[in-house]
């Protein structure tokens, strides 16, 4: 017989062995792969976990962030009607602590234009409230200069109207008195008022509230009134001072 | 039908058993595990031993069968893992103790035997060695890698390798002449 390589025969018988593992083998495997798995499971669902706890805390942040901004847009609010202010009191400057108020009621007087609108707020059930939405209605700072131009608006008019009303009657009457012109003033003042409480035949809280406001400081209606006096004499004098 | 060609698709199997398939699993264990436990059994004496550092193997292979690429054999890679884990065990058990005499010129020592062995005596002859050289003796023999490669494995340099090989074979043969004397005794 020739001589085998041992090597080689060796591999060959050992390749081709096997051994039959008992079947505890397998239950021990088995259970392995499932500790192996769950732990997965498990640092899934604390991932999970943390990113709801990162979403909270972005959203507080976030929330966190929003908030600063509306202080400085409510105290935006007193610093336009400020500005606001040098049309109204033009000639009349009865205080700038008085201006502001006024122009602030203007701003909510316009501002419950957006309260009546669907969907918003629409009572008023009193002047605190009134106050609280002035401050959240951020929405309606930008409509504040609109407001104060409307009233000039109408002073002028009333002015137009007073200038001619008065050269009607010195055309009657060849001289006016200082009195005729007060009364017409007056006149003029209380119109004003009344146009703006009563907007297209409905009554406007808003305006009832600066009314009331109005009624306890009077300024808003002095303020009216030196207006008027203010404008009807400028034109006067200009008048005069063209003819002559 | 279905069911059988089901089976007879490896690579849908593997796929399938490492999205953790577990019925798959079990399917390549029973298909590979006897022959795997044979070689865990070259290198751990002991049969506990060896199952459970094959039970140990298996593990290693489900939870990293994305990294098997289909490029060689599935079941060659399995046995790779196999060796592996067995180095491992033994290192851990501080048997592996390599020989710190050299031998300069090894030559191409090479045994050859005039009768067939079975697969126990060859078993015994491989445990009778030292592990140092069993385990040389095995990935070069047995599984076919290089001086280097062993050298790397083992972390031991590649002259050690060599001459742990050369001492493996020397010790073989005098016991498979023990053996053919005893064979010739126990005739008479």
């Amino acid at each position: 017989m020739a001589p085998i390589k041992f090597e080689e025969h060796i591999k060959d018988k050992l390749d081709g062995r096997t051994i039959r593992p008992s079947e505890g083998a397998w239950e021990s495997l088995s259970s392995q792969l499932s500790a192996g798995r769950s732990p997965k499971k498990g640092r899934a669902m604390w991932y999970m976990v943390a990113a709801g706890f990162i979403g909270i805390i972005g959203l507080s942040l976030l929330c966190y962030d929003q908030a600063p901004h509306m202080v400085p847009n409510t105290m935006e609010t007193v610093d336009t009607g400020k500005q606001n202010d040098k049309p109204i009191t033009d000639g009349a400057r009865p205080g700038e602590l008085e201006n502001k108020m006024v122009v602030a009621q203007e701003d909510t007087s316009k501002s419950r234009e957006h309260l009546k609108e669907p969907g918003k707020m629409e009572t008023l059930p009193d002047l605190e409230d009134h106050k609280t939405i002035v401050s959240q209605e951020v929405v309606g700072v930008p409509e504040r200069e609109p407001v104060v131009s409307e009233v000039n608006i109408l002073i002028n008019n009333k002015v137009s109207d007073l200038v001619q009303q008065v050269a009607a009657m010195e055309e009657a009457q060849h001289s006016v008195t200082e009195r005729e012109v007060d009364s017409l003033l007056r006149k003029a003042q209380k119109e004003l008022l009344r146009e703006r409480l009563f907007t297209e035949g409905q009554v406007d809280a808003m305006a009832l509230l600066a009314e009331a406001e109005g009624e306890l400081d009077q300024s808003f209606r002095d303020r009216i009134f030196e207006a008027l006096k203010d404008g009807f004499f400028k034109v006067r004098t200009a008048v005069a001072t063209r003819n002559d | 039908m279905k069911i059988i060609t089901f089976y007879n698709n490896e690579k849908l199997l593997i796929k399938k058993a490492a999205s953790g398939n577990l019925e798959a699993q079990r399917w390549l264990y029973d298909k590979n595990a006897p022959k795997m436990l044979g070689v865990c059994r070259q290198y751990v004496k002991d049969l506990q031993f060896a199952e459970d550092v094959m039970v140990k193997g298996f593990l290693k292979v489900f939870t990293h069968l994305d990294s098997f690429r289909h490029e060689g054999s599935f079941e060659g890679w399995i046995r790779k893992i196999m060796v592996r884990e067995c180095i491992t065990h033994l290192r851990k058990q501080q048997l592996v103790i390599f020989d710190g005499e050299r031998y300069e010129n090894h030559g191409d020592y090479r045994i050859s035997i005039d009768s067939h062995l079975d697969v126990e005596h060859i078993q015994l002859l491989i445990d009778s060695l030292p592990e140092g050289y069993k385990m040389v003796f095995g990935l070069y023999a047995l599984e076919g890698y290089r001086h280097h490669e062993i050298a790397e494995m083992l972390g031991i340099s590649e002259s050690t390798s060599k001459s742990q090989l050369f001492k493996a074979r020397r010790m073989l043969q005098e016991k498979l002449k023990e053996l053919e004397k005893r064979d010739i005794s126990s005739g008479q």
